[in-house]
This record gives structure tokens, sequence and C-alpha cells, in this order.
């Protein structure tokens, strides 16, 4: 079997490529709470998603995490499994945004939306899988907090990096 | 597709967006911070047996014998709490107030333990 990469393969792959650099070196960073971290790899899934649609977006944001858990040596441990499970919801969230309401949001409302389910998605996950203790849901609130910060970092970034793509020649 | 026109700046859906999420946070923050209704009873061991059931609606204050000599237990508005140990590090004292289901605090050297029981028994921990 003979595959023809389109062109649209090869974007998702060099995009791909940066949100994984970007996930690794998010990855060495000391986090004070398991599952609280900035999520910068994000900026990149919201950019494609301004710049290329949703489908894109889940592409990239899928295939990150996938070759991301690959280099990391998590793939399918349960670090791996919290991170699909956020990037589904979060990409879940994002089809729902972008595709029944009307495009209302900017780059900052789609990457706050897709922090927020990213972590809501993981918490749940690690609750009913992993540690089905009430203790565990005093967290939440502290960990949607960071996801609301990280998520307005990411979406400012992001936007950023839009202004600074608009004016390139495409 | 994509999502067209570009939009350079804050839109109203993200500002409207900004608050509804703060103001569920801090929703969620009053609605688990505060103290647990589903604890319902203390359970009170010594030296590996039950010694006693009591509900956390009433006030008590219980002189417990264990392997060492008496602690002194209190409960009071829905919150237990060692009040006195024969232990020399009170490490059972300083642990404080306990107040939600499944939470457990013990004086090991005299082997007396307070548990909190809710509706329904959850784990400690899982690990594997």
């Amino acid at each position: 079997m003979h595959l023809i990469p389109t062109r649209e393969d090869h974007r998702i792959a060099w995009l791909t490529a940066l949100a994984v650099a970007i996930h690794l070196i998010e990855a060495t960073l000391p986090s004070p709470l398991p599952g609280v971290k900035p999520g910068l790899a994000n900026v990149i899934t919201i950019v494609v998603l301004m710049r290329f649609g949703w489908n894109s977006a889940a592409w990239v944001s899928l295939l990150r995490v996938l070759v991301s858990g690959l280099l990391l040596g998590t793939f399918l441990s349960p670090t791996f499994a919290l991170s699909l499970g956020g990037a589904l919801c979060s990409v879940a969230v994002l089809w729902l945004a972008t595709r029944t309401l009307r495009p209302c949001f900017s780059a900052m409302g789609y990457s706050v939306l897709a922090a927020l389910a990213h972590m809501l998605g993981q918490f749940t996950l690690a609750y009913t899988l992993f540690i089905p203790h009430p203790g565990l849901l005093h967290l939440l609130p502290v960990m949607l907090t960071a996801a609301l910060l990280f998520g307005v970092v990411s979406g400012i970034l992001a936007q950023t990096m839009l202004n600074g793509l608009a004016k390139a020649p495409a | 597709m994509s999502i067209s026109p570009l939009r350079s700046s804050l839109t109203r859906a993200d500002v409207i967006l900004l608050f509804i999420a703060a103001g569920l946070i801090g929703w969620l923050y009053m609605a688990l911070w505060a103290p647990d209704s589903t604890a319902l009873e203390v359970e009170i061991w010594s030296r590996g047996q039950r010694v006693q059931t009591l509900s956390l609606a009433e006030n008590h204050r219980i002189e417990v014998t264990g392997a060492l000599g008496v602690s002194l237990i209190e409960i009071k508005d829905a919150q237990v709490r060692f009040v006195d140990s024969p232990c020399s590090n009170k490490l059972c004292v300083h642990s404080g107030w306990q107040r939600h289901a499944g939470e457990t605090t013990a004086c090991l050297p005299n082997q007396v333990s307070v548990r909190i029981l809710g509706r329904d028994r959850r784990y400690d921990a899982i690990n594997f």
C-alpha cells in the first residue's frame, strides 16, 4: 500500500512536532501538584484551531499526546491515560464550541475552554479510575483555578502568535 | 474549516466565559470546602476492638481506656478530636478536629483510634 501524504498531513506533522517539543520541555519542569502544569502545548492546539480548523487541531492535540507518551516512556501508563483523557475532553469541548455555537470566542475563549475541559476530564478520570476518595475533591477547585489561570496565559500567547502569523506572508 | 474572521481582541463571549468560569470555581470552593454533611457517625476503637459508635450530631466527651491509660475524646459541632491521651508525642491531639467522612485519627501508643463514618464506606487510597 502506498500512501501519499497530503499538504495537510505535512502541516499536521510539523505542528505536532512543535507541540511535542513544547510538551517534552514542560515535562521536565517540576510541578507543585500532580496534574497541574502550564500546558503550553495548548497554545499550538489553539493556534491550529484558529488557523486551520477543528480537524487539524484535534489531530495535533491527540498525536501530541501519543508521541509525547511514547517519548517520555509513559505510554499506556496512568499518566498517559490522564493526559489522553484530558486531551479528548478538551478536543470534544472545542468541537462543541466551534461546531454548535456561532464562532463567538477569540483565542482566549477557546484556550480557557480547552484548559478547563482538559483539567475536568483528567480529574474525572483520576477520581473514577485511580483514586476514588472524597478527599481528592478538595483539590478540584484548586486545580481548576490553576487551569483557568494557565488557560488565560495560553490564550494571550496564542493570540500573540496569531497576530504575528497574520502579519507574516502565508 | 477555519474560524473566520480571525478575531484579534477579546470578544464579549470571552468575557462572559471568564466570568462564568471564575464564578463556578468560586462556587466549587464553597461547596467542596464546607463541612461534610455526609459524615454521620464516629466509631471508637481500642486495642483492636470497637468500643463505641456515636452519632456526630450530639456532643459528647468520652473516656476510652487503651493500652497505656485513658484517652479523652470530644465530639462537638459534628467534629471529633482527641483532647488528651497518655502518649508522649500527642500526635493524636495535634491532628485536631476531624470532620469528613472517611477521616481517621489514632493514638497509636495507646491503641485508640477514631473513625468518621459516612453513608458509604470509601477507600483511603488505592495503590498499584
